[in-house]
């Protein structure tokens, strides 16, 4: 083997970069290609209580408006893992682990709702 | 339709590339009688009856435009979706090449400056500055 591309510089997508033949994920077109819009709350911090999308729907060329309502079947929570994590026990058993001042760590672990070992 | 959305999916150029879509990032930058431009601020009417030129025509059959040689023996691409903006603000900049700024409180180079207004996530400009 009188070739090795271990360690060498390979510049294989650089021509297609530099000019413009390289396909994104946004360059691609295929038949019957339909466009999404997402609309989002206009509000940082509502509830939303409820949505109509019949004017939505109603306009030309729309296809479906998908809802949380529409969607709820598939949707499955989402789990939220503040602790433990692997190792947070060594780390808490560390002398001193409480007591570091102003580091990240913590005052990460003070924000944390209940510690688990320490 | 905006000129970029004219370019890409009514001319099918889609090596001009869109990132902010409100004139921030530069990467749909092109060349508009001369002048390096947003194509997505303007509209594809305003365009009538002018010279464009985006990317594809900086490549010349097989060959290279001296600008994309020096990317690629530079380095000055990662992912590349930005480079396309890139070119266009450093040909527009070679086409006008000015006297490097007199003032010693001028730190960037000019091609640092030039290119200074297309934004990105990547470090590739880095690279793009050594390439001259």
């Amino acid at each position: 083997m009188d070739q090795t591309y271990i360690g060498a510089p390979i510049a294989a997508e650089d021509f297609r970069l530099l000019t413009g033949k390289a396909t994104f994920t946004d360059d691609i077109k295929l038949p019957h290609m339909s466009m999404p819009r997402f609309l989002r709350s206009p509000h940082a911090h509502a509830r939303i209580t409820s949505i109509d999308a019949a004017r939505a729907q109603a306009l030309p060329g729309t296809i479906a408006v998908f809802t949380f309502r529409t969607s709820a079947v598939w949707a499955k929570p989402i789990p939220l893992r503040l602790y433990p994590l692997p190792g947070w026990s060594i780390f808490c058993n560390i002398p001193g682990a409480g007591q570091i001042p102003l580091s990240w760590a913590s005052r990460w672990r003070s924000s944390w709702p209940k510690p688990l070992t320490c | 339709m905006t000129l970029a959305d004219f370019l890409r999916d009514e001319l099918n150029l889609t090596g001009t590339h869109l990132g902010c879509e409100h004139g921030i990032c530069g990467a749909c930058t092109i060349l508009f009688d001369g002048e390096a431009v947003r194509s997505c601020l303007l509209l594809a009417v305003q365009a009538d009856g002018a010279n464009l030129m985006t990317v594809e025509g900086l490549a010349q059959g097989e060959g290279l435009h001296r600008c994309n040689g020096r990317f690629t023996r530079n380095h000055a691409l990662q992912c590349g979706f930005c480079t396309p903006g890139f070119l266009m603000t450093l040909l527009r900049s070679a086409g006008n090449a000015k006297a490097p700024p007199k003032r010693s409180s001028e730190r960037r180079s000019p091609v640092t400056s030039a290119v200074a207004p297309v934004r990105t996530h990547r470090a590739g400009y880095l690279a793009s500055e050594t390439g001259g």
